[in-house]
């Protein structure tokens, strides 16, 4: 906007003394940034107050049926808050959200924040698990074959990594829950616990079955950054100078190439937030996936739109940090 | 030095990490003493069991039930006036006595002396009551029709009054149709986050996150029951249950997979097809705003003469089910006749024919939605093959179990494959056929005005009025077969199989089992149900 076209009056002078717009520091680009994830944000809370709305004919009578009587109906659309003008039911519904009140489930009489409360830690979890393995495997897999320099192993990492891709999610699960769970009885078939460590016990698993799609498609990308970073001239120069170690690989390596993978993986953490249904049905597990889709099924429209928002917002916010962190580790990459 | 001492470290974290993780993996469910496969019934006690349902219950609230498996956790918790017993015969449980006048009318009954609710309140007349009165209030009354209200005579002491005789009275009273519930508190709301039990188990938790439910013993209760504490996990993937049962994690699982249960060890495993008192249905909305074609019985029928029943047996189901001839179910059914044209064999002929006389002779599309329960949806595409032969083309939706009995309780369809039971075949009809049956209310299948439809529902109406009040069994079979082809006339629910569960179950045989009519649960007391004396005075000890 206006930062980008420099004013005659107030252009600030650049460090350099060249004159020029004043670059921005990065406190400023994160506040920036946050400012249009915020705007992002009350766009699908607006989305989601729609969802409900736009049902073909009318939301009440959809949820009760053919058979509902017009008592009924409009008791129901008094319970939505459906029986007022769409302007004072908008402001009802983002005051109700600045209250921390997303409505009431019509099949389960329980408030949409508890059901969030409940089931969003357990997807949460399990994503944070999922992510942390896939991090601890990605990164070594990806480092170590771009290192070492054997020709045929590239290939032999995409056939392998294709064959993880195309495996379907429940067929993984489903194996290896008989092989884990019943044939070696490491893990529990079914349930979840909410403390923690003893949550652990049931989440390994299924994390695996998400990493067996997630390691392939983030070590795939960490390979090609690497290898494109290793042709870098900084890296020869760090060689020349006789860098090693540690040193080496974080700095002349492995972080140049970080800032695809973090954006890549904070996209797909967003999109596992809903995605991790099959998972969460097979292995019993509570988590918000399941709910949504059981709300959709239902048409409990509150749910539906409550847990549309909570995920919305949880893009947005995984988005933004994912960009923030991709800045931070490469400077070359600019949060915009 | 640093390094290493860092590696120690990390090795010891993630060792110790592995160590509080990976046993609490191997933990099972225990089952106690005297509590194997092959225990008799007569001397089976378990300690604790754990049960594999469906979905997670979604309320103990009588009037608002809505899964199956709200109904089975319900039933061993809930009080009950009468009770299935192992035979699947009806016995007094919280009665000791009932007499039955002899025009058939009124129905006098008498309290055991002494009930008391788990929390140690008295269990009364007036909560039977006002049980009755809100059961009937809420409009989610199945099988109560005959019933014009029901007085307390005195603390123990209660009366019915009927506007016909009641043959099925205590089936009725079996069944889910009326939980006893103390007089002040079941109004309120959240009394049914926490209901107390005048049933053999009592609540003892209930976490809505997971669905877990613990139930033990109501020491309050009048028998004992064989199992000291029951805990449900809600296990939505039949093929997870069945891991779960082979793993030890659980002793029994509703509703499994037909492949595959062969596998399972026969020397610590028992799988069985239960048969259930009911049918496989296409039910079908005779009103429908969005598809006029099925408004026209003519085009039900076709429907009803194009699909392949013995084919939807034997590969479905793996012939654990017979197919149907008439709306009532097969097995086990002394009054069994069929009614169908051709014995309900698939005729595509006269399924053409009757297009043609509708007025579809190139047929007609509808969509149709099947429960997502083991061997629903392959039986859902077999008759959708066989539709497509006469030109008929059924848009086939699987749906999940609670989703999909949602939309056939608001008239959310146009077709539906789903399955119905009941505790005798008169209220099997009724559920269908009758104003206040158990599938009619919502499901908008008695509001037909086309003329030969409101003909047969009325003719069915009659014969099963007749069957209903009637006494002699040749007299019922008689009723039962004109209601039965006037069903098929309406044909608003068209049968399609017999129905059977198939389950399997670590534990002694009959100690706790999903047997009972409408998929409840049987749980084993001491003395056994049997044992109780039958009632004096009625004249209603039929099937």
């Amino acid at each position: 906007m206006a930062t980008d076209a420099p004013s005659a009056v107030t252009t600030p002078v650049s460090a350099d003394g060249q004159g020029g717009p004043r670059p921005q520091r990065t406190w400023e680009k994160v506040v920036r940034r946050s400012g249009r994830a915020l705007i992002v944000a009350f766009m699908v809370m607006c989305l989601a107050f729609l969802l409900i709305r736009l049902t073909p004919g009318d939301p009440a009578s959809a949820i009760l049926g053919e058979s509902a009587t017009p008592e009924s109906v409009a008791l129901l659309k008094a319970q939505l808050g459906l029986d007022v003008d769409p302007l004072t039911q908008l402001r009802n519904y983002v005051v109700g959200i600045t209250q921390g009140d997303l409505g009431t489930s019509t099949l389960t009489s329980m408030p949409v924040t508890e059901v969030v409360k409940t089931f969003l830690p357990v997807t949460l979890w399990l994503i944070l698990v999922t992510v942390l393995m896939t991090i601890i495997i990605s990164i070594p897999l990806a480092l170590a074959i771009a290192v070492v320099r054997i020709p045929s192993l590239p290939y032999i990492f995409r056939t392998v990594t294709a064959i993880g891709l195309a495996l379907p999610g429940f067929l993984v699960a489903l194996l290896l829950l008989y092989q884990f769970g019943y044939v070696w009885a490491i893990a529990p078939i079914f349930g979840y616990d909410y403390n923690f460590p003893a949550n652990l016990a049931y989440l390994w698993l299924p994390s695996v079955v998400n990493c067996i799609v997630l390691v392939p498609v983030l070590s795939r990308v960490l390979y090609s950054s690497l290898v494109d970073t290793l042709d870098e001239e900084f890296v020869e120069t760090g060689i020349i100078r006789g860098v090693s170690g540690i040193r080496y690989f974080w700095f002349y390596v492995l972080r140049p190439s970080l800032a695809p993978t973090v954006v890549l993986l904070s996209y797909m953490m967003g999109v596992m937030v809903g995605s991790t249904v099959i998972i969460e049905f097979i292995f019993a597990l509570p988590g918000i996936g399941r709910e949504l889709v059981n709300a959709v099924l239902y048409r409990d429209y509150p749910v539906v739109q409550g847990i549309i928002l909570v995920f919305g917002v949880l893009v947005v916010f995984l988005s933004l940090l994912g960009d923030i962190i991709a800045s931070l580790l490469d400077p070359r990459v600019k949060l915009t | 030095m640093k390094r290493r001492t860092f590696s120690v470290v990390a090795a010891g974290a993630i060792t110790a990490l592995l160590a509080a993780v990976l046993p609490q993996a191997a933990a099972t469910a225990a089952t106690g003493a005297n509590c194997k496969l092959n225990t008799k019934l007569a001397q089976a006690q378990c300690d604790a069991v754990t049960m594999g349902i469906l979905n997670k219950v979604v309320t103990f609230d009588d009037t608002k039930r809505s899964t199956v498996s709200d109904y089975q956790v319900n039933y061993p918790q809930q009080g009950l006036l009468w009770r299935f017993d192992e035979n699947l015969v009806p016995r007094m449980d919280l009665l000791a006595k009932q007499d039955v006048t002899k025009d058939g009318k009124t129905i006098f009954q008498e309290l055991k002396p002494g009930l008391k609710y788990s929390d140690g309140t008295p269990v009364t007349a007036e909560d039977v009551v006002a049980s009755y009165d809100r059961v009937k209030k809420s409009g989610t009354s199945p099988f109560l029709g005959s019933v014009d209200s029901v007085v307390a005579l005195s603390p123990t002491s209660i009366r019915w009054n009927l506007n016909q005789p009641w043959p099925d009275a205590n089936w009725v009273m079996a069944s889910n149709a009326l939980f006893i519930n103390p007089a002040g508190r079941q109004s309120q709301a959240s009394y049914w986050d926490n209901p107390v039990s005048a049933g053999p188990m009592k609540l003892v938790s209930w976490d809505k996150g997971t669905g877990t439910i613990v139930q033990q013993v109501n020491p309050n209760y009048w028998a004992k029951p064989k199992v000291t504490q029951i805990t449900y996990v809600s296990i939505p993937d039949a093929a997870t249950r069945k891991l779960a049962l082979q793993s030890g994690q659980v002793d029994y699982v509703f509703d499994l997979g037909y492949q595959g249960v062969q596998d399972l060890d026969k020397n610590t495993i028992r799988w069985f097809a239960q048969p259930l008192p009911g049918t496989y249905t296409l039910t079908v909305h005779t009103t429908s705003t969005t598809n006029p074609a099925l408004q026209k019985a003519k085009n039900r029928q076709a429907i009803s003469a194009a699909m392949d029943r013995a084919k939807v047996a034997k590969v479905a189901f793996f012939g654990t089910v017979l197919p149907s001839c008439a709306q009532t179910f097969i097995k086990g059914n002394p009054y069994h006749q069929c009614a169908l044209p051709n014995d309900g064999k698939q005729d595509l002929a006269l399924a053409k024919k009757l297009l043609a006389e509708a007025g579809n002779p190139n047929g007609f599309s509808f969509d149709m939605i099947v429960w997502a329960r083991p061997g629903w949806p392959e039986a859902g595409l077999i008759i959708k093959e066989d539709l497509a032969k006469v030109g008929i083309t059924a848009n086939v939706t699987v749906k999940d179990a609670v989703a999909a009995q949602a939309d056939l309780q608001r008239g959310n369809y146009q077709v539906m494959f789903t399955g119905n039971n009941a505790p005798t075949v008169v209220l099997q009809m009724y559920g269908w056929l009758v104003k206040g049956g158990y599938y009619t209310t919502g499901s908008r299948v008695l509001d037909a005005t086309e003329p030969e439809t409101v003909a047969g529902l009325a003719a069915a109406q009659a014969g099963i009025n007749e069957a209903a009040t009637a006494v002699s069994p040749a007299a019922v079979k008689a009723a039962l077969l004109k209601a039965n082809k006037a069903a098929y006339v309406v044909s608003n629910n068209i049968p399609i199989t017999d129905r059977a569960v198939v389950s399997a179950t670590r534990l002694p045989n009959n100690l706790l089992q999903a047997t009972i009519p409408g998929e409840w649960l049987y749980l084993a007391t001491n003395p056994l149900l049997s044992t109780q004396r039958g009632p004096a005075g009625t004249n209603n000890q039929r099937q």
